[in-house]
């Protein structure tokens, strides 16, 4: 401990313990998180929960579940892209699309095995955001959003003649079918496999997004997100960090794609949608741009809106023409949600947990004290 | 290919794409925002024509004046609930605010029609004339001459009107604006209005081509192409635009397909975004000031 390095002693001189807010040497100001005995305790607990929940909880409810783990991998593939670097594209459905119809199309014309769809669904989607950058390093915002819109319609127009070719030539019906995956010996035919495979991708993701984004990578991407021109003066090569955070975050959203594609069985191009886009993209925004906690946190709170809703629906004794209209009314509530929480909440969910924290963190006090100050 | 009727083609569709595309021409135009949510405005409009249509006693002119007013007061309405209220934030948060309100639109108009298809009672659904040989429908010239009409009426409008050099103004630099005394708030509610009685003219104008249905979102979101060729905050943009955009797909249809032609408009968009982001006779500086 070099306390004494800053030439003054506290608490009277008495030795001090290692105040959570001081990092007093190079290796745990490298550390990814803060391993003292209350957070590592926190951590093996949550790591518990997560492991042992699908025994709480019925079959249906894993289903969904997985879903929403699923979703919870493209909204950070989104978040890094949008949230991070502030490239906002509303062609991320079209990056899920490639990697799904890759790899279903590797399994179809070549029955790869399942770790080689993933992979080809990642280079193809990657190589798919690598073209998506050309022409938008140029473009920001709202032209950028526009411009990956119209990708978006380009790669569906595609998808759809693949289709009508796949009808036509081999005579299949309009989508394609995929089998339950296996890695090896393991095989993905039950929904609880599903889910640990899904926990353990979501965990790898997670991992290396968090320590990219403290990386110089990270930095970079911030940069541009927040001043490009400034980044670009002080020596960011803005162009070259646009190219590198479209093709990560759409190889991202491949592997998504494929995953997504094997655990509900079909490839069809009807499943993506402009509105998935929007759906990623309300993701992050709900649960807050720029943090990867929001990412997950907005998207198990999207995925989860639709059963919240019946479930509200049923139980709630609706009026007939609410309870005939689900699935409009889902839409409709989705579509109030964005608009309160843009109005009111712009940080999102990850703001709100954030309030939470800082509160019992300083509790009784409201405010940080001085510098120098007799407490701690 | 019949040159003559792809003329007449080209000028009805593309009167169409250029009466879609105004309204997020107008609500650029003074505040900045691309209105996402315009093509649920759009549906919305065409539904309820019929709607008011059936219950005015079937008088033109009298559900005409119902729907500009009924689009006014939603117009009015959106800014003060939802547009308003965002102000000040990035622009990244207005758009999705847009992109949520077309999803709200799109729920409310299938929960109330359906998704059933109807016809617009424009008249001379079965009129046609001949000219220079070639068979024009009354229909295509109810498009081309409302389009014109209604262009142009913007154009001298933002030209030369006060309120319309007042909300150029606004879009330009909302403080000093204010500064020198216009009242923003008023001006830019103004504008919404505007925008919503304009899509609610313009969507049941689109049942001069296709009876409506809920494709109509499709349709206009083709139509988005047409103002960002021709540069989101010009008017006058909006004519090249359409015709570049229109003609495209036209050929596609004729020489590759139906399916195809769908992609026709974006290949355009993607086209001009990459070599003129600024669109044909937008502005510049709009890129940086995003």
């Amino acid at each position: 401990m070099s306390d004494v390095a800053a030439g003054r002693t506290v608490n009277n001189g008495r030795r001090t313990s290692r105040s959570p807010y001081l990092k007093t040497s190079y290796e745990s100001d490298l550390q990814l998180f803060d391993y003292t005995g209350l957070r590592v305790a926190a951590i093996a607990l949550i790591v518990a929960g997560v492991l042992a929940f699908p025994a709480l909880i019925s079959g249906y409810s894993l289903n969904i579940l997985n879903l929403a783990l699923i979703s919870v991998l493209g909204a950070v593939a989104l978040q890094l892209l949008t949230g991070v670097a502030g490239q906002l594209s509303l062609g991320h459905a079209a990056f899920l699309a490639a990697g799904a119809f890759t790899g279903g199309a590797l399994f179809f014309h070549l029955h790869v095995p399942f770790i080689v769809a993933l992979i080809g669904g990642a280079a193809m989607a990657g190589l798919l955001g690598l073209l998506v950058a050309i022409p938008s390093v140029k473009l920001k915002g709202l032209y950028l959003a526009v411009t990956t819109m119209a990708l978006h319609f380009v790669v569906i127009v595609l998808g759809r003649e693949y289709q009508l070719y796949l009808q036509d030539s081999f005579g299949t019906t309009s989508d394609i079918t995929l089998p339950n995956p296996s890695l090896g010996a393991f095989s993905l035919d039950t929904r609880l496999r599903w889910y640990y495979l899904l926990v353990a991708v979501i965990g790898l993701f997670l991992g290396v997004s968090a320590n990219l984004m403290r990386s110089p990578f990270g930095r970079a991407w911030i940069a541009v997100r927040d001043r490009d021109i400034a980044a670009e003066a002080v020596g960011v090569n803005v162009r070259r960090y646009k190219y590198i955070i479209f093709t990560f975050s759409s190889a991202l959203a491949g592997v998504t794609g494929v995953l997504w594609a094997y655990y509900i069985h079909v490839v069809n191009i009807e499943n993506y949608k402009l509105f998935l886009s929007v759906k990623y993209l309300a993701m992050i925004i709900i649960g807050g741009l720029g943090s990867l906690l929001g990412a997950v946190l907005g998207a198990l709170f999207v995925s989860l809106l639709p059963e919240v809703i019946s479930y509200a629906i049923e139980a709630m004794d609706a009026p007939f023409y609410i309870a005939n209209n689900k699935e409009q009314v889902e839409v409709a509530v989705f579509g109030v949600f964005i608009i309160l929480f843009l109005i009111f909440e712009p940080e999102g969910l990850a703001g709100i947990w954030r309030r939470i924290k800082t509160y019992f963190l300083l509790w009784p006090l409201k405010y940080r004290p001085l510098e120098g100050g007799r407490r701690r | 290919m019949d040159l003559r009727q792809f003329i007449v083609d080209l000028l009805s569709l593309g009167s169409l794409y250029a009466l879609l595309g105004l309204g997020f021409v107008v609500v650029y135009r003074t505040s900045r925002v691309l209105n996402f949510a315009h093509p649920g405005f759009v549906l919305l409009g065409a539904y309820l024509f019929v709607a008011v249509y059936r219950k005015v006693g079937e008088s033109l002119p009298v559900t005409v004046a119902v729907m500009l007013a009924l689009g006014a007061t939603i117009g009015l309405a959106t800014y003060l609930v939802v547009m308003r209220p965002m102000s000040g934030q990035s622009r990244i948060a207005t758009i999705m605010v847009t992109v949520a309100l077309l999803f709200i639109l799109g729920a409310v108009v299938q929960v109330f029609w359906k998704g059933q298809t109807t016809f617009i009672p424009l008249p001379g659904s079965s009129v046609a004339w001949e000219l220079a040989g070639q068979r024009v429908r009354m229909h295509d010239a109810l498009l081309l001459g409302g389009a014109t009409i209604l262009l142009g009426g913007l154009l001298i409008f933002y030209r030369f009107s006060r309120l319309g050099i007042y909300m150029r103004a606004v879009a330009e630099n909302a403080v000093l604006a204010a500064r020198r005394g216009l009242n923003i708030d008023r001006i830019v509610a103004l504008s919404w209005a505007l925008a919503v009685a304009l899509a609610f003219v313009a969507g049941p104008l689109a049942g001069a081509k296709a009876p409506i249905s809920p494709s109509l979102i499709g349709i206009t979101l083709k139509a988005f192409a047409v103002p960002l060729v021709g540069g989101l905050d010009s008017v006058k943009g909006l004519v090249p635009g359409a015709l570049l955009v229109t003609s495209a797909e036209l050929l596609t249809i004729e020489y590759f397909g139906s399916a195809l032609a769908e992609a026709a408009p974006f290949v355009v968009l993607l086209v001009v975004m990459i070599a003129r982001p600024w669109g044909l006779f937008g502005t510049p500086e709009e890129l940086h000031r995003v």
